[in-house]
Order: structure tokens, then sequence, then C-alpha cells
């Protein structure tokens, strides 16, 4: 098996540790957001705060990141999140993965805090820490740029803007104008650490164990990859696709999801007249990315959604010029798209007023908005407030009763645009998402495809009821779903080539064993990825726990409960509490967990025991 | 009075319109997988073995894939038909 090496960076030592990455870690959990929680389930104290020289801050490349296998540019960051409290895990596509890989490593595993900003710089198997004080200052862009000038052409870097700088709370890290590790506030983890950016510059891509089959098996896969009417459909608009179909159906989170419909006008069509071109991650043949004509790069559905809607803006050239803001201050949009929104309910509700908010907040006020994303970069007034996200409940900087209307589980703001009232799979899915409230770690999107039975049972492997309204059988997709997404984070390749992820075609378990065999020479059979899957979401559940986690956690925003869907097709949906209770038990006993949502002991030392050389030798 | 029919994300772009009206030839209705044959708008299409099939919303309900074989869509009523991702 071909194996690479794990950096061990002490920032408030200066120093640097290489070992080789462990063969039973990798035949564990193979890598990426597997092999991080291992590291962090093994180094990361009970406690610990996510602001202080003790979190422990990983980039860890997915066991086919930067190899030549469909859409494997990917990596998940990870760290214990500054936002939620509990588990931090950003996934990030773009360039910098695969050209970390190509620099000789498979993570890098940060503690400590440096007396100075600092940047890594990572090249030819080596990692130096290097002065950043020329770049503390600068935002994500311009970071990004200054150091390829310094470092030279190719280095690709994973920086922070003046977000991460200032710690706030769901800052992220930026690659490129837009691929982001968003979720959970990596970005002030970095920023609490004086780590500017992590730099890598690498020429030498990963040996292949058996290059000539994994080149045909990529050129067969991406073919029926672009079979599908999804792929295509995706590469030539992106997920500015989905805007339009969710006002449709009344699925969109609008003001504070007061609403569930919202204006046309931002939809792909209105999107594409400011579409230069559709770029791709590394090794990605889908390229559903779009550069726009303002500078930047997107906007995504869920910055669409969130920023647009969410906040009642109308306007597509303001939401774009919206989206390109967050991207250079470093600001992840699904935290800023619930939060701004949640204080302008606050604000229209009359229970904050304009002592504290320095001045109205009106929905769809866009200069508030980009002033307020400004302050909230610099820490600077009402933006102190919103820079602490939902903390600012706990640290006392809003009123209780604030909590009434927050859309957040388990502090963490919700990911996405979609109103999750009407289909009661993706309500679960939100309410156990190991990071907090999102809908990347396990949507099972299929649930309002319309399929037939027929179909359903071929993905699933046994029975599902179809009809999205039902509480029925939900935990069988939630969790297939939850595995399936777990299993290629781990591999580094993209959701959006994810057998379940808007198809039930694309590729899947088979797939990805074929591709780790002739990739890295380790056999893993399709049955062992489901176990190693299900190992992830263990560790993740026990470090969460050990954050303090329970049952209780594990559910959803009071209007999803008590506020009927006002409009359109999903009017008068909501989840019901009792049955939600019953649907919760039995994802757990399907999860193997007792009813309170507890993995047995025997699990947990049988994770312990695999985590065991998550650790540096010396 | 014709079929309110509405085409959302992708099938308008194949249609070239967004929205136009089906004048029936019948008071009875059409059955919706004979609606669709006749609308020819690629990929909008009534059958069980699709792994990627059409959403259709009548009248405000959203069909299930066994309701969409059974619909019947008569004089004044409203289709909508798209492609309905959830994951992006």
């Amino acid at each position: 098996m071909i194996l690479g090496k794990t950096a061990f960076v002490d920032l408030s030592a200066g120093t640097v540790g290489i070992e080789d990455t462990p063969e039973d870690l990798v035949r564990s959990f193979l890598g990426g957001r597997g092999a991080n929680m291992a590291y962090l389930h093994r180094l990361l104290p009970v406690g610990a705060d996510p602001l202080g020289p003790e979190n422990v801050l990983i980039f860890g490349c997915g066991l086919l990141t930067g190899y030549p296998a469909p859409s494997s540019g990917r990596m998940n960051i990870s760290a214990k999140s500054p936002e939620s409290g509990i588990i931090g895990d950003a996934n990030m596509g773009g360039f910098f993965p695969a050209e970390l890989r190509k620099a000789g490593f498979d993570r890098l595993v940060i503690t400590g805090r440096s007396a100075e900003p600092v940047y890594l710089y990572v090249s030819a198997g080596r990692v130096e820490l290097r002065s950043a004080s020329a770049y503390w200052g600068l935002d994500a862009w311009d970071t990004q740029v200054a150091l390829e000038r310094d470092v030279g052409h190719g280095a690709r870097s994973a920086a922070i803007g003046y977000a991460g700088e200032n710690v706030v709370r769901f800052a992220c890290i930026m690659n490129g104008r837009k691929n982001a590790a968003g979720r959970g506030g990596m970005g002030a983890v970095m920023g609490s650490k004086l780590l500017k950016a992590v730099v890598a510059r690498g020429d030498v891509p990963p040996p292949v164990y058996d290059r000539g089959a994994l080149l045909k098996r990529r050129r067969e896969l991406n073919a029926y990859l672009h079979e599908s009417k999804v792929i295509q459909i995706m590469g030539r608009l992106g997920t500015p696709l989905l805007y339009g179909n969710h006002v449709r159906l009344g699925a969109l989170r609008t003001k504070n999801s007061q609403l569930n419909q919202w204006t046309s006008d931002l939809d792909a069509e209105h999107v594409e007249e400011h579409v230069e071109r559709m770029v791709s991650c590394a090794g990605c043949s889908v390229h559903c990315r779009h550069v726009n004509r303002l500078g930047g790069e997107g906007p995504e559905f869920v910055t669409e959604g969130l920023m647009g809607a969410n906040c009642g803006v109308e306007d597509v050239v303001d939401l774009i010029e919206i989206n390109n803001l967050c991207n250079a201050l470093g600001l992840d949009t699904s935290s800023a798209g619930t939060l701004i929104p949640w204080a302008m309910e606050l604000y229209q509700r009359g229970i904050i007023g304009e002592e504290l908010t320095g001045g109205p907040l009106e929905w769809g006020d866009v200069p508030a908005i980009k002033q307020l994303l400004l302050d909230i970069a610099a820490r600077r007034g009402f933006g102190n407030v919103l820079a602490e996200s939902t903390q600012a409940l706990a640290l006392g900087l809003l009123p209780t009763e604030a909590r009434d209307y927050l859309i957040a589980i388990k502090n963490l703001p919700q990911s996405d645009p979609h109103d999750v009232r009407y289909i009661k799979s993706f309500a679960l899915a939100e309410a156990v998402s190991s990071r907090g409230a999102d809908h990347l770690r396990n949507r099972p999107t299929l649930d309002i495809m319309g399929l037939s039975n027929e179909i359903r049972e071929k993905v699933y492997g046994e029975p599902t009821v179809a009809a999205p309204t039902s509480y029925e059988t939900k935990e069988i997709v939630v969790e297939w779903s939850e595995n399936i997404y777990a299993a290629i984070d781990c591999l580094g390749m993209c959701r959006f080539v994810c057998r379940g992820w808007n198809s039930p075609k694309l590729l899947g378990y088979d797939e990805f064993s074929a591709l780790i065999t002739e990739a890295v020479g380790l056999d893993i059979p399709p049955a062992e990825l489901v176990a190693v899957a299900r190992r992830v979401l263990d560790m993740e559940r026990v470090i969460n726990m050990r954050e303090g986690i329970t049952r209780a956690d594990d559910t959803l925003p009071r209007r999803y409960f008590d506020d009927p869907l006002p409009v359109g097709p999903s009017k008068g949906h909501r989840i019901d509490r009792a049955e939600f209770a019953a649907l919760l038990t039995r994802y757990y006993r399907r999860r193997g967990w007792d009813d309170e949502g507890v993995p047995s002991p025997e699990r947990v030392a049988g994770l312990t025991a695999r985590t065991r050389s998550a650790a540096p030798l010396s | 009075m014709g079929i309110r029919i509405g085409l959302g994300e992708p099938f308008w772009r194949a249609a070239g319109v967004r929205e136009f009206v089906y004048v029936l030839e019948s008071p009875e209705g059409i059955a919706l997988h004979e609606l669709c044959t006749r609308l020819a708008v690629p990929g909008v299409q009534v059958s069980p073995d699709l792994a990627e099939p059409p959403l259709f919303v009548l009248n405000d309900r959203i069909l299930s894939s066994a309701e969409s074989r059974a619909a019947v869509v008569r004089d004044g009523d409203r289709l909508l038909v798209q492609l309905m991702l959830a994951g992006g």
C-alpha cells in the first residue's frame, strides 16, 4: 500500500515533526474527514477552548485527493468549532487540496499559538514557518495573490481574511475566490493561532499503485457521470439551478423562515446574465462553479437563498456583490445568511432596537447589509455582537427571547436555504447532523425526486416510504445518506458525483472500492467502506458527547415545530413533535446507539483502540 | 381555458418558454403521461424506470411517482414540471 506523510506543527514551540501516516489508521478511517476525526478523538483535550492554543486544527486530504480519480480535489479541515462548541469540520475544494498532496502530505496537524503572525509553507515534503506580518490585514483574495507573487507562481493558499484575523466565530478559510472551508469557524481557529495561511507548492503527483487501470476507470466513470441529466445541468448552470425550483415549490427559507417563497429575480436565468464562464476544481469534469462578471465566483444556491431571500434582497447584482464581499472578507454565507435575518426579525419585532443595532435593520436594505458584513469582519458596533454568532446568547449580548427566532441546531446556524418543514427526512437529517444544522452531512435528496418504489429499493437495499411528508422509514434514508457522504468525505471526492446526491445514479461503494485499490493498492470491499463510514459517525458522536451533546440537542428550531409553512404547495406543513421523537429513536437504533443516542461501551472501546496511532510518535 | 403549464429548470430551456396554455381536445381531460408525450419536451415524461424523473406539481399538490402515473389533467388545472434537486 502507498502511504504518505503527516506533519505535526506546534506553533507555540515553532517546531515541525514529520512522520509516515500510520497504515492502520488508513485502513480504519481512510483519510480526509475520517482520519481528521481520529486525530481529534485522540488529541483534542475535552473542554478545550476552541480559540485557545490547545485546539487542534487539521488540514486533511482525502485518501484519493490529488489522484487521477473523478472529482477528487477536496479535503476536510477540522477542529473544535468556536461557533458551535462541538465538532467543526469543513469540506473544501478548489486547487489547494491537490497541491498539498503534491507537496508531499496527507495532512497537517496544527497545535499551539504563534507569538507573531505566520504562514506555513509546504513544499517537497517539508513544512516551514514563515513570517506573515506582510500579509496580516489583507483580505482573503489579496492575501493569496500576494503569497503567490512572493512564493512563486503556482503556489496555492488556504488563507483567512479580516474576519479570521479578528476571530469572527464564523470566519472561513478561503482558497481561490470562492472555495471555502466555510462551516464552523475554522477561519477563526486559524486567526486565534495567528496563522494567516497555509501555502502549498508541489510538483510531484502522488505515486499511483496501478496507473493504467486507474486512468481507464476514470475515463469510464467520467463518461458514465456525464450521461446524468443532473451532472449535465450542474455543469451548465451550477447550483443556482436549485433556486427557482425551490421558489415554485414553496420550500425557500425567506425572511428568517417566516415565509417560504420569494422573487424569481434571483434565479439561474438572472444569475446567468452575469456569468463569464464555468470552471472546475482540480480533477473534476463537472465544472459547476461560475465566474461572475463582478470580479468573483458564485453565488451558489446557499448564498442566493440565504443572503438573498432570507435577507429580503431582490436584485441579482446586489446579491452577487454581497456574495463577493463575503468571500473577500472570509465570512461563511450560511451563518451570515442566518444570523443577519435573525437580527432583522428581532428588529422587526422590537426585541432589539437601534440603541443596539446602531441604525435601522430593515429587510432588503442592501447598504445596511453590506455595512453590517464589514462591521462583523471588523468586530465593530453591532457587527461585534453578530461576530459571536449564536454564542451571543450565552454571552448575554442579546435578550434571551431572541433564541425563539434563531434557526440553528447545536449552536450552528442552518446551512442551506431549504425549508425542511415539508420533507420530514430532511428535518431529521438537520437535527442529527454531527456538526450542527447542516444539509451536507446527510441530506436524503432522493426523497423529493418522485422516484418509483423500485428505484428506491434498489438504492437503499430495502423498502422505504416514498412520500416526503411521511415520517415512516425516514431513519433508513437518513442513515444511508449519512454513511455514503461520510465515505466520500474520507476519500476527498466531491459530493456532487456521489450516489444519493440529487441522483440515484452516480458513484457508489463499488466504484469507491475499485478506485481505492487502483490508486493506493488497498483492498477495502464495499461492505467494509460502509463499516468505515459508520465508524466515523460513531467517532463524531463520541467527540460531541464529550463536549456535552445529548439527545436533547438533536432537535429543531422552535419555528419548525410550531409555525406551519404559510404559502405554496408546501403550505400548512410543520414538524410534529411526537412523530419526530419517535423517528429520532428509530434513527438511533438504526445507528446501533441506545435510545439516548449513546454508542455502546464496546463500540467506544473499539474506536479508542483504532485511534491509538493518531498521534505523533514523539 | 386549457391547462396552464409551467416549466421549471431545466425543461424550460429546451422548450424555449416558461409558461404556456395547453388546449385540450376533450373535456374529460388527458392522462398526464399522454400529455407529456404530446408536449415532447426532452426529459418531461412519466415512467417508473426513470432515475432522474421530473417532479410534477398539479394544482399545488406534489405528485408521487405512483400518482404521476395515474394522474389525469383537466381543463383549468395548473401543472408545474421541474427537476427537483435539493442538494447544493
